[in-house]
């Protein structure tokens, strides 16, 4: 299911039974079917072979796949990606726009031969060093097909890249990632950005960090995040979902704001609190964004429900 | 062209619309005014302030005080059209998106200008940007015309959405300040922007607080800013004064 909701992906490596039969019953949004960093180079090339099965395996309790491949092995890796089930094709340390053009010609042709609608596979630029950002603007306009931009630009592969200290008190990646943020914004594509929460420790697996990040990324308007851990799931899914609270101030907010409307007049206030063409529009979103999460959390819970009858007693 | 403008630290917003637009600013004495036909001014009473601007704009021009209009983006041709007296210092256009829309915008104050007896180039134009197109655009939107004397931070949280983040900011805001004060200083232009704190801003900002974040924003490089009450005119006077 290609919903927008993406509160939450997770990668999963095709290689370890352990993990691919298992993550659906986690509940996230999104699993990645991982053939790069996750993987051995040993293993790569049986990784690739098992990436069709395992998408039916990773997506049984409705969570949209996307395969994340090799850069240096675009060609080799696309045949054994591009799949009926796979939503978005995340394209690591993408730099120039010839990389995604490369890609999403392959992609076209795979799309074509395979029976899948062409161009309807996303293509998720990962921007993990200081070319592909400072290249950002001619990436994400180089290709017609429908983009997600990694606002993120704060990886592993950025900070050796820059030569910075990853795990810092303070901001290392404030301008690459504003700046991959801005462009997408700027193009009106969709941006799968971060906020910078310190973490000095190092560790990637503390159960509270989860709700810390769901809780930051809820405040700044960011609906994505991704889990290194199966335990940050369920904390990220609802801590990145609409509350009843917000739920229930966007109704208020919109009814006041049509009765402003109606009276020819543009600024009030409501318990203390402006309400404007902005708060009314922030409104609106959070209705959306509360309605999209409750569509993917249903279409979750009946594939779910079926994936659970199905399995054997 | 103003003598340094630079030394226009308090920017006041008047809604066009109010009875008292022409004489409130007299005792606050901002830097500059700004006949607001824009946020401020209902729908209902856009009309009658696009028809009292002449008025207005010719009274606090006699009395040697720099006299802007913001126009609404929507509207802007018919408002431009409105604001165009003699008197004007120039025109805040917030919102813009390209270049294209800035050249435009001169060409319509330069036919106004040509039409009610003002110098031609005369009059100014200050840009807020608000938009993430805007912002990206920045440098090539602040040179669309010769006019463009100054390069502002509009209300960014609320036309981005950007939310606050840990570090008591908003999201991406102190890069899109960095971004507007690059572009103006590289162009001389005047950089317009408060740092402000997420939970108190804008038309709410009390006066302490609006002091902080011009005090902020002076450090950051800017040298003035919107004042959305005639409560933040001597904060921001204070705050962007050097000490």
């Amino acid at each position: 299911m290609n919903n927008r909701v993406a509160r939450v992906s997770m990668f999963v490596t095709p290689t370890n039974p352990r993990f691919i039969d298992k993550a659906w019953t986690r509940g996230g949004d999104v699993y990645i079917l991982d053939i790069e960093d996750s993987i051995a180079p040993a293993e790569k090339e049986r990784c690739r072979t098992l990436i069709r099965e395992s998408i039916q395996k990773a997506n049984k309790g409705g969570a949209s796949i996307y395969v994340r491949i090799n850069k240096p092995f675009v060609d080799a890796d696309l045949p054994y990606a591009v799949w009926p089930g796979v939503d978005r094709i995340m394209l690591p340390k993408t730099e120039s726009a010839d990389d995604l053009r490369h890609a999403h010609d392959i992609i076209s042709r795979l799309e074509k031969e395979r029976g899948i609608p062409v161009g309807s596979i996303e293509l998720y630029p990962m921007i993990e060093s200081t070319l592909g950002a400072v290249n950002i603007h001619d990436l994400l306009t180089a290709v017609p097909r429908k983009l997600s931009s990694m606002g993120g630009a704060g990886g592993y592969d950025m900070a050796m890249n820059l030569g910075i200290e990853m795990f810092a008190s303070f901001d290392q990646y404030a301008w690459p990632v504003a700046y991959v943020a801005l462009a997408a914004m700027a193009l009106d594509i969709e941006a799968t950005g971060g906020v910078f929460v310190p973490n000095t420790s190092g560790r990637v697996d503390q159960g509270d960090q989860a709700a810390t990040q769901a809780a930051a990324l809820h405040a700044a308007g960011v609906h994505h995040s991704g889990a290194l851990h199966p335990n940050f799931i369920q904390p990220l899914v609802q801590g990145l979902s609409a509350t009843t609270d917000e739920i229930s101030w966007a109704n208020k907010v919109i009814a006041e704001f049509d009765r402003l409307t109606d009276a020819g007049e543009s600024i009030g206030m409501l318990d203390g609190k402006v309400v404007d063409k902005y708060e009314y529009d922030r409104a609106l979103r959070t209705l959306e964004w509360a309605a999209a999460c409750a569509a993917k959390d249903a279409y979750k819970a009946r594939a779910m429900h079926r994936a659970k009858q199905e399995q054997p007693a | 062209m103003a003598e340094n403008i630079n030394n226009r630290r308090s920017w006041m917003i008047v809604p066009a619309h109010d009875p008292a637009a022409g004489t409130s600013y007299g005792e606050i004495k901002p830097d500059v005014v700004v006949l607001d036909l824009e946020y401020s001014v209902p729908p209902k009473a856009k009309e009658a302030a696009r028809a009292g601007l002449g008025a207005l704009v010719k009274k606090i021009g006699d009395s040697q005080t720099a006299v802007f209009v913001r126009i609404d983006r929507d509207t802007r041709w018919a408002d431009v059209r409105a604001a165009m007296h003699r008197g004007i210092t120039g025109i805040v256009f917030p919102g813009p998106d390209a270049p294209e829309e800035v050249a435009e915008l001169d060409e319509l104050i330069t036919a106004m200008e040509r039409e009610r007896g003002i110098d031609v180039g005369a009059t100014e134009l200050v840009l807020m940007l608000e938009s993430a197109k805007g912002f990206w655009h920045a440098d090539a939107i602040a040179q669309a015309s010769p006019r463009v004397s100054a390069l502002g931070v509009g209300r960014i949280d609320l036309t981005m959405r950007l939310g606050p983040v840990p570090q008591d900011e908003f999201r991406l805001g102190r890069f899109l300040m960095t971004r507007a004060l690059v572009a103006a200083r590289m162009l001389g232009k005047q950089p317009l922007g408060a740092l402000w704190r997420p939970g108190s801003r804008g038309g709410v900002a009390s006066q302490p607080v609006t002091a902080k974040a011009a005090a902020e924003a002076r450090l950051m490089g800017f040298t003035g800013c919107l004042c959305a009450t005639p409560e933040q005119v001597m904060p921001v006077n204070d705050g962007f004064s050097s000490v």
